[in-house]
């Protein structure tokens, strides 16, 4: 049996759309995998968010990976504890990969999103505390 | 004592004997008229406060109160003044009795013990007379009714005719406040209506002689003395006297103002603003007025209504165009864009001007302008393919010149002949420091130099796409420096009727050399000195590409409070910040794009006005000290619920010294960060 590539699906911008930033979903099997990048600020908060709640809200959990933002300020971190925290109280998981030494690391660490949601620093070990979540709290 | 409640043709009968009493209610029985009994003068005038009585039968003399006292206090109130009284006598009354019962008030008397008969014909004549009085009352009050009436169908009728005429809200508001202070004799006289964008009601048109100033021409629902009115979707009668100074100031009543009538306007239960109407006499209007103008005010609100949503219409079609127009331009380091369109007239169509810009790479640019002849949806698609096609022409590769020989080939086979379309195709290349054109009919750009003189980049004269197979088209290359001003734009800027084309570019060239240096309000002024906000019968589209001299000192930009100029200030300052602060190291970098895009985002988050209010941010270096300051003109609120009250800590986190400076009318933060005094290295990473 050959391994089979996880559907993905471009929710916003894409090559040539001439958006600020980029948002993809993949369905992984402990959740659904959602990649933004490019750059996030007031300009583009407001279709990033509507791209997202878009999603129809099924999965166990769902992990962000902003390996690929080059720039984010605080409507994106508003946007990432408000998901957190309305995830939370659904019984979901969320988890932020971010590298650790970028720019945007460093905003999220300021503003404490790690109260809210865990951040893992590879997409690899936020996919693991993923499946790790579904059995165990953390 | 219990239920005498508003019978008109009531008899009070009092007597402090109750056997009397029962006597006078056996023989008045036969008539059929409500009786109430009271047995002393204290009762009676209790019960004269609470009905309406035909007749009084009382008893001279009575213990406690008697009845001459009783009657003289139920003439002195003016309720009961009117009340006819028969006093009811003992036999042996003498003379000096009766002539008092007389001069307290009575109209007869009887003497006891009564002949049933004569004391209920008596009865009988009172009560009929009181009928008559009843009857002839309420015929005034019907006349004056019907009056009243007659003039309420009449101010609705000339209202209404005002709703019916006109479609556009502006002509229709000035209709509607015109009349209204007319047909209620009000001095001034002010309309104001919500406005989809902007919280609030405000003022869209005035009347009157008088001035009836709102401060900001905005009410506040829920706020001071109008908003709480208008919070109520209720009308209201306002005296400038019952007022303190400051609600009168806040009403608009200033001098010469004595009175405000104020109804709101519902639609279907909505707000859709508020009218009001001042005069310069207390207690000028009245309670009629109030219910007539809001029974008026219900005619004017759909009126209105349907005038918003005819113009909501015409926005929809405005925003197909804008649709087809690219929703932001590029982002780039080493060039500034700016764009405008202005769609034609009032009419609601699609006018077939269009403009766009690609970024090929990080030197270069591609970007054009284009006129479909016609309007309407076919011009709109036209636009669309062409732009499509160019585009991938564009990103291909391809030369100007040879962009367009394909696009002509294209519309050719497409379309056939028969379609027009013109267009300018500009490759920007930053690097170089040129500008390579072709175009197909379409007007040539114009150059802004450093030095302020201005002229137009001509090529070959070429007929527009689709005319003719053989046509050649020709591309030119010019030098282009930092600092220098392209500007494209569309016939509809430099057309006017009866007016010489040349006289047109002329004017064009003087308002470009005069225009600020930021490329949007180089793009207002052009629009405005071009005359282009008036009476346009033609759809306009500019746009202008500036070369960004990042080694001037300072960084000053001037943007519009919008969303997207955030994202233009942070990328000004990122190329800003290469040239004048290359020591920086990436994640400083970042810090301070952080904390300037923060506070322009605040800016912009309470910017008043999307499209007219602008910002002024401004970045300088002083030896090792970064100094970035973003001011803006309107009142500066804490960061809100959008950036979770993150970005002002944000803001302190990420700069070593955060000022903000609130005046009346203009705020600025201003933030400072040191650099590394020992050259480039590390040290920023943790303020």
């Amino acid at each position: 049996m050959t391994e089979q590539q996880p559907p993905r699906r471009e929710l916003l911008g894409g090559a040539g759309s001439g958006e600020l930033a980029s948002v993809t979903a993949t369905e992984h099997g402990a959740g659904l995998v959602l990649a933004i990048s490019g750059e996030v600020d007031i300009s583009n908060i407001d279709s990033i968010t509507h791209a997202i709640y878009e999603l129809p809200n099924t999965e166990e959990g769902l992990l962000i990976d902003l390996s690929d933002v080059s720039y984010l300020d605080s409507s994106a971190v508003s946007l990432l504890h408000d998901l957190a925290m309305r995830l939370r109280s659904r019984a979901q998981r969320m988890i932020v990969v971010s590298p650790p030494h970028s720019p945007p690391r460093r905003i999220l660490d300021l503003t404490a999103l790690y109260v809210n949601a865990p951040i893992a620093d590879t997409l690899d070990s936020g996919i693991r505390l993923l499946r790790a979540g579904n059995n165990a709290p953390l | 004592m219990a239920d005498y409640q508003d019978q008109p043709g009531t008899i009070l009968l009092v007597d402090d004997h109750r056997e009397n009493l029962a006597a006078l209610q056996a023989v008045l029985e036969p008539l059929r008229e409500p009786l109430v009994l009271a047995e002393s003068g204290e009762q009676a005038l209790r019960a004269l406060l609470h009905m309406e009585c035909s007749l009084i039968l009382l008893d001279v003399r009575m213990a406690g109160m008697d009845g001459l006292q009783t009657a003289r206090i139920i003439r002195s109130r003016p309720g009961t003044s009117h009340i006819p009284i028969i006093f009811m006598t003992a036999q042996s009354s003498e003379l000096d009795e009766i002539t008092k019962a007389y001069e307290s008030g009575a109209v007869d008397y009887v003497v006891k013990p009564f002949e049933p008969e004569i004391l209920r014909a008596k009865v009988g004549v009172f009560v009929q007379l009181h009928r008559e009085r009843v009857e002839r009352v309420r015929e005034s009050r019907a006349r004056a009714e019907a009056e009243a009436v007659a003039r309420a169908v009449r101010t609705l009728q000339i209202l209404s005719d005002a709703a019916m005429t006109y479609l556009d809200i502006d002509e229709l508001a000035a209709a509607l406040v015109q009349r209204s202070a007319e047909l209620f004799g009000a001095a001034a006289a002010v309309l104001l209506l919500r406005d989809d964008k902007l919280p609030g009601l405000h003022v869209r048109a005035r009347a009157g002689e008088q001035a009836l100033e709102i401060e900001d021409d905005r009410i506040r629902v829920g706020e001071d003395v109008l908003g709480e009115i208008a919070a109520t979707r209720g009308g209201a009668i306002l005296q400038a006297h019952d007022l303190d100074a400051e609600d009168r100031a806040k009403a608009g009543l200033g001098d010469g103002l004595a009175s405000l009538l104020v109804v709101p306007l519902l639609s279907a239960g909505e707000l859709m603003g508020l009218l009001l109407l001042a005069a310069e006499h207390e207690n000028h209007f009245d309670q009629r007025d109030l219910e007539l103008l809001t029974l008026a005010a219900d005619r004017m609100a759909l009126a209105v209504d349907h005038a918003q949503r005819y113009a909501d219409g015409r926005l929809l079609v405005e925003t197909l165009q804008l649709s087809l127009l690219p929703e932001r331009l590029p982002l780039h380091p080493r060039m500034q864009l700016a764009a405008r369109y202005m769609p034609a007239g009032l009419a609601p169509q699609v006018g077939g001007d269009w403009y766009d810009a690609v970024e090929l790479d990080d030197n270069r640019i591609a970007v054009m302008i284009g006129d479909v002849v016609g309007h309407g949806i076919r011009a709109a698609i036209t636009m669309s393919e062409l732009r499509n096609a160019l585009r991938a022409f564009a990103i291909e590769g391809h030369s100007p010149g040879e962009a367009l020989r394909q696009l002509d080939r294209v519309v050719l086979a497409t379309r056939g002949p028969g379609m027009i379309a013109t267009l300018l195709f500009i490759v920007i290349d930053a690097a170089e420091g040129t500008v390579t054109l072709a175009r197909a009919g379409h007007p040539p750009p114009a150059l802004r130099a450093v030095d302020g003189s201005v002229r137009f980049l001509e090529t070959a004269r070429t007929l527009p796409l689709g005319v003719d197979p053989n046509e050649v088209s020709s591309q030119e290359t010019y030098p282009m420096k930092p600092g220098e001003t392209l500007l494209l734009f569309t016939d509809g800027l430099v057309e006017r009727r009866g007016e010489p084309i040349t006289d047109s570019f002329d004017r064009l060239l003087d308002a470009l050399a005069q225009a600020p240096a930021e490329v949007e309000l180089l793009c207002e002024h052009v629009l405005q000195k071009t005359g282009t906000e008036q009476g346009r019968d033609d759809d306009v589209a500019v746009l202008a590409v500036q070369l960004v001299d990042a080694s001037v000192g300072a960084l000053e930009l001037k943007l519009p409070a919008r969303a997207q100029s955030v994202t233009v200030a942070r990328h000004r300052l990122r190329a800003w910040l290469e040239e004048n602060a290359p020591e920086l190291d990436p994640i400083a970098r970042a810090d301070l794009e952080v904390a300037w895009s923060e506070a322009c985002s605040n800016v912009v988050r309470h910017a008043y006005g999307p499209a007219e209010a602008f910002f002024d941010a401004s970045a300088s270096r002083e030896g090792n000290e970064l100094r970035m300051t973003v001011r803006d003109t309107g009142q500066w609120r804490a960061p809100g619920s959008r950036s979770g009250g993150r970005g002002l800590p944000l803001m302190k986190e990420l700069s070593d010294e955060l000022v903000i400076d609130r005046q009346d009318d203009s705020t600025t933060v201003t933030m400072v960060r040191q650099l590394p005094s020992d050259g480039p290295g590390t040290a920023m990473l943790c303020p």
